[in-house]
């Protein structure tokens, strides 16, 4: 599956391969070669090799799960910001399961200026024009907790390897937690533990180059719930 | 600098003690800046330039987006303080000019298309100047297109080299600028050696012209290594 090489950092017009395997993300081929575009740390896989950046904005991509707050609604539409470049666009049969005729029905009800949600982009154009759906399970209106924002390239250090670091934080503060690929993180839970799980995710932003983060980072929680 | 009447090579060295092929000392540093997306601080000789680089980010006003790439900008600003006569604020016919060849130099690595309908915008303040400003202004630009993660195809690093009482010399300080009878930028991309920036002001023969390349090769390899190690050192540090 997902091989990394031990946090190797390369530069971008760095040789990171050759022409066996296909460039993705943060890569590119020219001849026989793949370089690296981004700065980060190269990831190879199966026959693809790319760069996971270790600095930049959010870009939408098919499947991520992202946290908006609605822009804008139109007759059948919202507008979201996804802590983007780009608008993402909620379609009013992404929205819900539900039929509903927008002449009828006003559909500010369902989602309002300001509201926050959770939803996966289903689709993203050549020219970056993205849907999302709040249809899925822990999807849809975010009504509890707080919303923190993040730098969207820590979210990988944030979940940890195979999700290791967010679940430590969630079983030790007891809290719900949601990082979306853009950034944010829904969390929800007891307001003293809320504080806590913000100051962890601070640390790991802070320090999301370091070896050995888990460990600290369950120190830091241990001290703190005490 | 005013009324320089001395010779600009004393005993095969420069006024500043430099060999004719030898840069003045470089200082790189990535990541100076919290708020910017990217950010770069260069010292080349008594040239001090900040750089700040926004973006990818929505493009304000929106017809000036373009449907299937990102448009860049490039603002380059000497502060009033850069120079020993105070420098009016604002822009004016050379800064814009020069900012116009910034943009044109590092476009070509720029990964434009995976950005439609954005903007990138970078941001060169000169703080203090001593000829070179554009060159060194070109080498921090780059390195903060990468800090802020826009993907380009390679880096890009420029010097300057001119020609002072008939000889060739790279990289000119103020003074052999002012009284020197060539100034030749070139930024280049290193690894290809491919030329994104060359102006020429005074006279070069031929083979002048060629040892030009010979010597701003030299330099670009230097400070190509140069932004390299501040990359790194970059990701050692984190925030």
């Amino acid at each position: 599956m997902e091989e990394e090489k031990e946090r190797e950092i390369v530069l971008p017009g760095q040789i990171i391969g050759t022409g066996t395997y296909k460039p993705s993300k943060g890569a590119f081929k020219v001849g026989n070669n793949i370089y690296a575009s981004v700065l980060g740390v190269p990831v190879i896989k199966r026959d693809c090799i790319g760069v996971r950046a270790l600095f930049g904005t959010y870009i939408p991509n098919v499947g991520d799960t992202v946290i908006g707050y609605v822009k804008d609604v139109h007759f059948s539409n919202w507008i979201i910001d996804i802590n983007s470049a780009y608008l993402a666009v909620l379609q009013l049969s992404d929205a819900t399961r539900n039929r509903i005729d927008p002449l009828r029905y006003n559909i500010r009800r369902i989602f309002d200026v300001g509201d926050a949600l959770i939803g996966t982009v289903i689709a993203v154009t050549r020219t970056m024009q993205s849907n999302i759906t709040t249809i899925g399970k822990g999807l849809g209106k975010i009504t509890s907790g707080r919303v923190v924002e993040i730098e969207p390239t820590k979210v990988p250090r944030v979940i940890g390897r195979k999700g290791s670091m967010i679940r430590m934080i969630k079983e030790k503060t007891a809290c719900k937690i949601l990082v979306g690929q853009n950034g944010r993180v829904w969390i929800d839970g007891k307001p003293e533990m809320q504080e806590i799980v913000v100051k962890a995710l601070r640390k790991i932003e802070r320090e999301a180059h370091t070896t050995g983060l888990t460990n600290e980072i369950s120190n830091l929680l241990k001290e703190e719930i005490e | 600098m005013k009324g320089y009447d001395g010779p600009l090579i004393v005993d095969g060295k420069r006024i500043d003690g430099r060999e004719y092929d030898e840069m003045r000392s470089v200082k790189l540093e990535v990541g100076v800046l919290k708020r910017a997306d990217g950010s770069a601080y260069i010292e080349m000789g008594d040239n001090k330039i900040l750089v700040a680089v926004y973006g990818p980010r929505e493009v304000h006003p929106k017809h000036l987006q373009e449907p299937d790439r990102a448009i860049l900008t490039c603002r380059y600003n000497m502060a009033p303080f850069s120079v020993s006569e105070r420098k009016r604020p604002g822009p004016d016919r050379r800064s814009v000019e020069i900012s116009k060849v910034i943009k044109n130099a590092l476009l070509p690595t720029i990964f434009i298309e995976h950005f439609p309908r954005t903007k990138v915008d970078i941001f060169i303040e000169v703080l203090q100047s001593d000829a070179g400003t554009r060159c060194a202004g070109i080498t921090a630009a780059s390195l903060a297109l990468v800090d802020a993660g826009i993907p380009v195809r390679d880096l890009v690093a420029a010097v300057s080299v001119g020609k002072i009482e008939d000889t060739l010399v790279l990289d000119l300080c103020g003074i052999e600028d002012n009284y020197g009878s060539a100034d030749v930028p070139i930024a280049m991309i290193p690894p290809k050696k491919e030329i994104t920036l060359i102006q020429m002001d005074g006279q070069l023969t031929k083979e002048e012209f060629k040892e030009v390349f010979r010597l701003a090769n030299k330099g670009i390899s230097e400070l190509y290594e140069l932004q390299k190690e501040a990359l790194r050192k970059r990701c050692e540090v984190g925030d």
